[in-house]
């Protein structure tokens, strides 16, 4: 076999891992302080990608630019979820039972089920994205191997926005109050954190960080149609349970693990047959789900429950 | 209401099984009189029979299984793989008028079940939303495999993971209708019996609170095994005769759209009852219908709207909402079951 396939195969896991990883920390942060699954994570995700596009097609906007204002689509759209959907459910509710879960797993539910067919109205199903609009040069050579520059762009982004994800919850008021609330929301309330103003904070942090994963997704994947949700939520799903419900970090770390994952089962069953390789990597990844919810059910960062 | 006497006029009193057994005619008068198209009876039989095969988990467990259409796809396959592969139920399928079908499908249907007895053992101790996320897991793990497996089985014949059936391997449409009646109506007695039997009443103790229900002598773990296997079999069957009507299968059958369709209907029916799932597909059928009639690209998008309001407002669906009162004195409670 020839090394540089496997070279290849694990750096593009590994550039893809870190897309994954901050994907899934808004979905991380949901699930953690509040018990939320956002089903609707994929939904969320295109949200990001559909803006961004709409900014450069229609308006011919800088594409860093409609990222950004992706960003701020996903904070309101955060705050519109939560008073629409979330506050009603979990809002005033101090221990948050297995039956309220299920509420609001059906309440995400309901809204991918809206959002997507959305996407399907108006964007239709053909794939979309900002064409050939790249920084600098579009591709760079890098071992004997070209890699978009683009998705060292998404990389970078991604890697910025865990870092101010982190230091914000590990170093401000406001961020220590959501991990209090996350490890004890009884406790939390009793020392003064309001829960609803820390669970609002959370759904907008959450629902706009991962809008805003979606900018890197587009960039990474270079077009988008909304059968993308399809890949990334359960994929997100994995690197949540896998990295620890509420860990930041832990879904960074998560992300690259599965993405290494994939690239290396891809390049081991191409030996055998390279024809099946891509649908057997990408399953490897939910028999890791399966294993990790049996044998280590708090992931690799999180906490014993 | 349990165990009140065992007479005929105690059972016309309960209007579930009244109602079960109107839509049961319902069906065949239809079909028998031709009022309504081949296709129509079966997509309502198909959406009844795939949320009453979820309702057994999800609405008598509590367990929300996002994955569940894992097991149509698993039955589909099943099904479609037996009847092309092995001749002697090819020609079974044709005899006694879906009575061989139905034969097959059970074979299907038994397939999914060990799958999901299998599964069921080890993910059913995950509970809330990691068990949703589990079967999801489940779902997506089995659609790649088939991708990747199906096109070795007969690489000349399978494009991708689609199986076209040919023409001397299909059957005629009345007699796969015949075929889903029949599972439509043990699937239905299956559901009413769980209902009234010790079974269910353990299911009920386990979806309010499973670790009471285990201090109480519920034997938990099995009473969900038994739950999900039957769930996964009605399921593998529904969807070994759907493919058999559409004359083959391919990876869309794995979609969590169907998935999808099962928990809406169950939702907006009523979680936790028969009538439930029966009066939710009916429902559901004619939404569907009509909002594709009226407004074709967004009805999906209403639907969800239409979803997200039973969630928050209504979160024990239309029976759900009807136990609450009483008409004529008698508590409605009493008599939906």
């Amino acid at each position: 076999m020839d090394v540089s396939i496997l070279a290849i195969n694990l750096v593009n896991g590994f550039l893809w891992g870190i897309i994954l990883g901050f994907a899934a920390v808004g979905l991380t942060l949901l699930w953690g302080v509040m018990k939320v699954v956002n089903l609707a994570q994929g939904e969320a995700i295109l949200m990001g990608s559909y803006v961004a596009i709409i900014l450069f097609t229609q308006y011919g906007l800088n594409p860093l630019i409609g990222g950004l204002v992706a960003l701020l689509v996903g904070l309101a759209a955060g705050f519109l979820i939560y008073w629409a959907l979330l506050h009603k459910l979990v809002g005033k509710v101090e221990k948050i039972t297995l039956k309220i879960e299920m509420s609001t797993l059906l309440a995400m539910f309901a809204l991918s089920i809206a959002l997507l067919n959305f996407y399907y109205y108006v964007f239709g199903s053909e794939p979309r994205g900002f064409g050939l609009w790249s920084m600098g040069l579009p591709f760079i050579r890098v071992l004997g191997t070209t890699i978009r520059t683009n998705i060292l762009l998404a990389d970078a982004l991604a890697l910025i926005s865990v870092a101010i994800v982190y230091l914000f919850l590990d170093r401000t008021i406001l961020g220590k109050s959501i991990r209090a609330v996350m490890q004890d929301a009884q406790a939390a309330s009793l020392v003064g954190i309001n829960p609803v103003r820390i669970k609002l904070l959370t759904t907008v942090l959450g629902i706009g960080l991962t809008v805003f994963s979606g900018f890197m997704v587009l960039l990474f994947e270079a077009s988008v149609t909304p059968e993308i949700a399809y890949k990334y939520a359960p994929l997100g799903f994995v690197v949540v349970v896998l990295g620890g419900l509420g860990s930041v970090v832990g879904s960074l770390v998560a992300g690259i693990i599965i993405g290494i994952i994939y690239g290396l089962s891809k390049v081991v069953v191409s030996i055998f047959n390279p024809r099946i390789s891509d649908p057997i990597a990408l399953s490897t990844a939910f028999i890791v789900l399966i294993l990790i919810l049996l044998f280590k059910p708090e992931g690799i960062f999180g906490r014993k429950r | 209401m349990a165990g009140k006497g065992s007479s005929l006029s105690h059972y016309l009193n309960s209007p579930t099984l009244v109602v079960i057994v109107f839509v049961v005619l319902g069906i065949l008068i239809a079909r028998m009189l031709g009022m309504s198209t081949l296709d129509t009876l079966m997509t309502i039989m198909y959406f009844m029979g795939i949320a009453l095969s979820l309702n057994i988990i999800m609405g008598f467990a509590g367990y929300v299984s996002f994955g569940h259409a894992v097991f149509l796809g698993l039955g589909g396959y099943a099904y479609v793989l037996l009847v092309y592969f092995i001749k002697p139920l090819a020609e079974l399928q044709n005899m006694g008028f879906g009575l061989g079908a139905f034969l097959v499908a059970v074979l299907a249907g038994l397939f999914a079940a060990a799958i999901a007895a299998s599964v069921g053992a080890a993910v059913l101790r995950l509970r809330g939303a990691f068990f949703a996320i589990a079967t999801i897991g489940l779902d997506f793990t089995a659609l790649y495999l088939m991708k990747a497996i199906v096109p070795e089985l007969n690489p000349e014949q399978f494009f991708g993971a689609q199986i076209i059936l040919p023409a001397d391997k299909i059957v005629e449409k009345d007699v796969v209708f015949n075929a889903m009646f029949l599972t439509l109506i043990i699937l239905l007695a299956v559901n009413y019996y769980i209902r009234k039997s010790p079974f269910g009443v353990g299911l009920t103790a386990i979806k309010e609170d499973e670790d009471a229900a285990e201090v109480l002598g519920v034997p938990t773990t099995m009473f969900k095994i038994i739950a999900f296997t039957l769930a996964g079999f009605f399921a593998g069957m529904v969807g070994a005769l759907f493919s058999l009507n559409g004359g083959g299968v391919d990876e869309t059958l794995f979609n969590l759209g169907h998935s999808i369709d099962m928990i809406v209907m169950i939702v907006i029916g009523g979680l936790g009852t028969v009538l439930g799932p029966v009066v939710g597909s009916l429902i559901y059928f004619e939404l569907y219908d009509l909002l594709l009639v009226h407004y074709p690209g967004v009805n999906l998008i209403i639907l969800g709207i239409i979803v997200a309001i039973v969630v928050l407002f209504f979160p024990e669906g239309l029976i759900g909402l009807l136990r609450k009162y009483k008409v004529g004195g008698v508590r409605l409670r009493d008599l939906l079951e």
